[in-house]
């Protein structure tokens, strides 16, 4: 039956525009939020597209794989079973399959599209979609970068359980007179090496480092100084005449170097 | 389809004023008769076996005979035999028809009869014919053997093999009816005797025609599937099955699920059907193992865990 084959290829384009159109905004959503939660931690937000592309073409195949007629049955209960074998012998022709395509036809015409699209999941998609959008719209006004709070609270976290910040030069160094030491690592690693001996000629000389005597944590910075300069030239730099170049030509001969070069430029 | 669901109605409804309750064993008798095929009745005596086929014989106007078996019972005494007939001053053999020359035949407790009775007829339910001497009869159309076995006595019986239970379509369990219906056919057939004429509801071409029909209904590829899948796992399933139904039991499933289509005026296969007809298309064709068999299962509980896990 021609026209039973025609309705179950309407049934498949319409079915497919449904998965495309819920694919698409789930995409969106998880783009959103990818875009959202990447901007936070100040990673470039563009990166979010790639969840978003792969979650969309997992939905694009599963959605050649589904049983759309099946979806179409779960919408209509009275079309359950019956639909799906009208569908199976769309291609064969007899008395009792005839009968089959007609009540489906006839069933098919009291379902309208709404009825396949979730208007209430699809208005929260949208919803969300919206949301989003105005999430970030207002979180980059406020330029929220949470990295440095997850910074501070990783430190205070350390903090709590009896570890130390990263300093130079604590009280707690070893070494010999003023090695630098990296604190927590307990004066192994002395990034100075140990005090040696330098040579000057014949001469020996003791060079020594001294550590600084005291505490900086490279997290605590102040903002830095503003120093302004007064414009000065010095007064004792002045520029000299450019003495002139004279060739060392003898008298006798310098009407015999003019005639030269005249007729030089002559020619 | 829905002229078919109110013709059967009509059927069941008539049956129903002379066999009180029953209702899914005719139902199911009726199926076989749809799918061309043979039934199996258990059930204890005096549950109106007899009176279910011979008023569904008068319903469908159709011939009904009756084999009693016994042990002496003779393939001849079911088939027919010659004799000797004198005509015109010659003797001459004449067949004379056995009981099986019928549309269809009450073959009452099959498991008394010995088993080279049981194969004559076996072959007359398989072939559609019997062969005397060296003459073979074909059997008039429809043909249908409701064959009687017994759950108990079963001394003195020759029990029939798994290979010959597998010929029949299906096997139909009969129980006790319920008190109230047990009442009405006390009330029945207590009362003044009525001569009641049954009308005739269908005739003997519009069964071959439905039986033709039965054939043409679709069905869905997974409901199909799931049938094949439900006959495949009763040959998995070893730790309570020690032996499965054979693809004749595939066959039976999606043909009684069509016949019972029809029966309900559908024009099509239902999950429903499978789950319904699985368990007289399969009760007598898997057999328990001992493990099974200690915890007490039957058959039934057996189809019924197969139904449960393979979902539609």
């Amino acid at each position: 039956m021609r026209s039973f084959k025609k309705v179950v290829k309407e049934i498949h384009a319409e079915i497919e525009k449904i998965i495309l159109f819920a694919a698409i905004m789930d995409s969106i959503i998880i783009f959103l939020l990818g875009y959202f939660i990447l901007s936070l931690f100040n990673y470039h937000p563009l990166y979010s597209m790639i969840p978003a592309f792969i979650y969309f073409g997992i939905m694009i195949y599963n959605s050649f794989r589904v049983n759309k007629v099946r979806i179409l049955e779960m919408a209509s209960p009275n079309l359950n079973e019956k639909l799906r074998t009208a569908a199976d012998h769309a291609h064969l022709d007899g008395e009792v399959v005839d009968e089959l395509h007609k009540e489906v036809v006839h069933d098919l015409k009291k379902i309208s599209a709404g009825r396949l699209f979730n208007t209430q999941k699809n208005f929260i998609r949208i919803f969300i979609a919206i949301f989003m959008c105005f999430i970030i719209i207002f979180s980059s006004s406020l330029n929220i970068n949470l990295t440095d709070y997850v910074k501070k609270i990783v430190d205070s976290a350390k903090k709590a359980r009896g570890e130390q910040d990263y300093r130079l030069g604590g009280d707690d160094s070893k070494g010999d007179g003023g090695d630098m030491d990296i604190v927590g690592t307990k004066g192994n690693d002395n990034i100075f090496g140990s005090k040696s001996v330098a040579k000057l000629g014949d001469e020996e000389i003791n060079v020594e480092i001294r550590s600084a005597k005291y505490e900086f944590n490279i997290r605590e910075m102040d903002e830095t100084e503003v120093k302004e300069f007064k414009e000065q030239f010095p007064t004792d730099i002045t520029p000299t005449e450019a003495e002139t170049f004279r060739e060392n030509i003898p008298e006798d001969q310098m009407d015999l170097v003019k005639s030269y070069f005249k007729k030089i430029t002559e020619g | 389809m829905q002229r078919y669901n109110t013709l059967f109605e009509n059927i069941f409804k008539n049956v129903g004023k002379v066999v009180i309750g029953q209702e899914d064993v005719v139902e199911q008798v009726v199926i076989a008769m749809l799918c061309d095929a043979n039934a199996l009745v258990e059930g204890y005596p005096g549950l109106a076996k007899t009176l279910m086929v011979r008023t569904l014989a008068e319903i469908m106007d159709l011939k009904f005979s009756r084999i009693q078996n016994t042990p002496d019972l003779m393939p001849s005494d079911v088939t027919g035999t010659y004799i000797i007939e004198e005509k015109h001053g010659k003797r001459e053999f004449k067949f004379q028809p056995g009981p099986i020359f019928a549309n269809i035949v009450l073959a009452d407790e099959i498991n008394r009869a010995t088993p080279k009775t049981q194969s004559a007829l076996l072959e007359a339910m398989q072939e559609k014919q019997v062969t005397v001497g060296r003459d073979t009869f074909k059997l008039e159309s429809p043909f249908f053997i409701l064959a009687t076995q017994n759950p108990i006595e079963q001394e003195g019986t020759y029990p029939l093999p798994e290979a010959q239970t597998d010929r029949f379509l299906l096997k139909i369990h009969i129980g006790y009816p319920s008190l109230a219906e047990e009442i009405k056919i006390v009330d029945e057939y207590t009362a003044p005797k009525q001569n009641r004429k049954l009308p005739t509801a269908l005739t003997k071409k519009h069964l071959i025609e439905m039986q033709d029909i039965v054939r043409k209904i679709p069905i869905a590829k997974d409901i199909k599937e799931r049938a094949a899948k439900i006959v495949a796992e009763t040959r998995n399933r070893k730790e309570i099955i020690e032996y499965g139904a054979s693809p004749r039991a595939s066959i039976g499933l999606v043909l009684a699920a069509k016949a019972r289509a029809l029966v309900k005026g559908r024009n099509h296969v239902s999950n429903e059907d499978i789950d319904i007809m699985a368990f007289p298309v399969l009760r007598h064709r898997i057999i328990l193992n001992f493990e099974a068999d200690r915890k007490g299962m039957t058959t039934d509980d057996a189809i019924k865990e197969i139904i449960g896990k393979i979902k539609s």
